[in-house]
């Protein structure tokens, strides 16, 4: 399994992802009030990053193999432990300077590898090969829009802003994501377990170049 | 019979062009990241706008909506794209057709930007801003709308445009997404909260003239920057068609030399532009004299 990960997980983009969360959440330490929006930022692009590890570009040869979907999305979360251990160490790092609310940023990014990988994780049971890059293409400026716009803030708070915000709403909805998140991956995955491999849409989705290196 | 597989009819990039174009169109207007981001935009203009700014507290949301959303799109549409010709082998339209055609598809952002403006320029006249908002002083209507048209509209067609270079010249994986991330880093770092990069703020193809900047004593107090919004207007337009050129300049496989020649004109217009924005306009940044009124 471990080989499998290492091969099939896409381990420089996602240093180049942990990279980034590390500065962008530096930044939003050094001047919390006017650099905000890109702790929302921090937490799409970990939430795109996530997606990438899911994507099989040879899909329609690995769905036809004999490891079913779930033990490769198991092995495939490797990706995501490492994402998730930047995504702690760059919380760590600006800790003291949130607001006095580290644990609520870090559920936050929790929460959004977990919906990210129930969404991708269905794509793929549904045949999609490469979904993880439309997903992370569409969620880095969605999430963007949310922390700039900061659209209904005052009835969703989806990224509260300052010691102010209604960080307990924030929190429930971020639980009530996770909780739907891990009931749809528990669905999707044994879905899957018990109808065997996914009809993969092949060849319209698939890059043939992927399948032959 | 050999000879009739060879001597094929070449098809003509300019018969081709306009077709393509057309599929493109299409193709950007049926996008669901466009399609989100154009919902999310509506949606954010429903009601009335900043009651201290009017619709000039709102132009984040088409720079963000349309432009941060098109450029993923445009990186997406163009990655597809080549990756059918790719997979087709020899394909009778080369890069450069198909980047104009891509180019040509900036006409739904713009489209989208311009009604955006309509709507800006209407609530700023249905709900104007009081004398402790924005704007206040000299500066009138003309500031006003040049500031709506560079930083909502002008930006509906640079972040696609970026999305084009992004997508010629960075070819890898999650390159558009760490590209919206780093956008918005560097934009907010130059938007003219901070004294330090006020000067040369004007440089970056989004920042504010003005807002709520605040004083000592008084956080939340309008301030207006320094520069001219009208010349800036010219700077990013240039700054586009100069995104245009260089996503055209990829294709080596056509002589690029005219496009080189085009490409140095184009930048320095806008390079001249910059300046004139820079210097011209508000000269030196102006407190509003009223108190905001907030702790």
């Amino acid at each position: 399994m471990i080989a499998y990960a290492w091969r099939s997980v896409p381990l420089g983009s996602l240093m180049v992802a942990g990279g980034l969360l590390v500065v962008l959440m530096l930044v939003v330490a050094r001047w919390p009030y006017t650099m905000w929006p890109l702790q929302g930022c921090a937490v799409g692009l970990l939430a795109g990053a996530a997606a990438w590890c899911f994507d099989e570009p040879a899909a329609a040869v690995a769905d036809t193999a004999p490891r079913s979907l779930l033990w490769r999305t198991v092995a495939r979360s490797a990706g995501l432990v490492v994402l998730l251990l930047w995504w702690g160490l760059a919380v760590r790092l600006a800790g003291a300077d949130l607001f006095g609310h580290a644990l609520d940023v870090a559920w936050q990014g929790v929460v959004a590898v977990l919906a990210t990988t129930a969404y991708v994780t269905w794509r793929r049971s549904r045949g999609v090969a490469t979904p993880g890059r439309a997903t992370a293409a569409a969620v880095a400026p969605a999430v963007a829009f949310v922390a700039l716009a900061r659209l209904y803030a005052d009835r969703v708070p989806v990224f509260p802003y300052t010691a102010a915000g209604d960080w307990a709403l924030s929190r429930a909805l971020w639980t009530a994501i996770a909780l739907a998140s891990v009931t749809a991956l528990a669905v999707v995955l044994a879905e899957r377990r018990s109808t065997g491999p996914a009809a993969t849409e092949a060849p319209t989705t698939v890059d043939p170049r992927r399948i032959s290196t | 019979m050999m000879a009739q597989a060879v001597a094929q009819p070449e098809v003509s990039p300019v018969t081709v062009l306009p077709t393509l174009a057309r599929k493109e169109v299409g193709r950007y207007a049926r996008h669901p990241a466009f399609l989100l981001g154009a919902l999310l935009t509506a949606l954010a203009s429903i009601g009335p706008p900043d009651d201290r700014m009017s619709s000039l507290g709102a132009v984040i949301v088409p720079a963000a909506g349309i432009g941060l959303f098109g450029l993923v799109v445009m990186a997406s549409l163009a990655r597809s794209g080549d990756r059918i010709a790719g997979a087709a082998g020899t394909v009778a339209t080369d890069q450069r057709t198909r980047t104009l055609a891509l180019a040509a598809a900036l006409v739904v952002p713009l489209t989208v930007g311009l009604v955006w403006f309509g709507w800006a320029v209407w609530a700023y006249r249905t709900w104007p801003p009081p004398t402790g908002g924005l704007p206040f002083g000299g500066v009138g209507d003309a500031w006003v709308y040049s500031v709506l048209f560079a930083l909502g509209v002008v930006s509906c067609v640079g972040g696609p445009v970026l999305g084009l270079v992004i997508a010629r010249w960075l070819p890898m994986r999650g390159a558009a997404p760490v590209a919206v991330v780093l956008l918005v880093l560097v934009t907010i770092l130059m938007q003219g909260l901070f004294a330090a990069t006020r000067p040369f703020r004007l440089v970056m193809p989004w920042t504010y003239f003005g807002g709520p900047i605040g004083i000592a004593g008084d956080r939340n107090r309008m301030l207006i920057l320094t520069g001219s919004p009208q010349w800036y207007v010219g700077y990013l337009v240039l700054l586009c068609a100069a995104g245009v050129v260089l996503a055209l300049l990829r294709d080596d496989e056509r002589p690029r030399g005219r496009l080189l020649v085009v490409l140095a004109t184009v930048t320095l217009g806008a390079l001249v532009c910059c300046v004139l924005a820079s210097t011209m306009g508000v000269e030196a940044t102006m407190v509003n004299p009223v108190p905001s009124g907030s702790p």
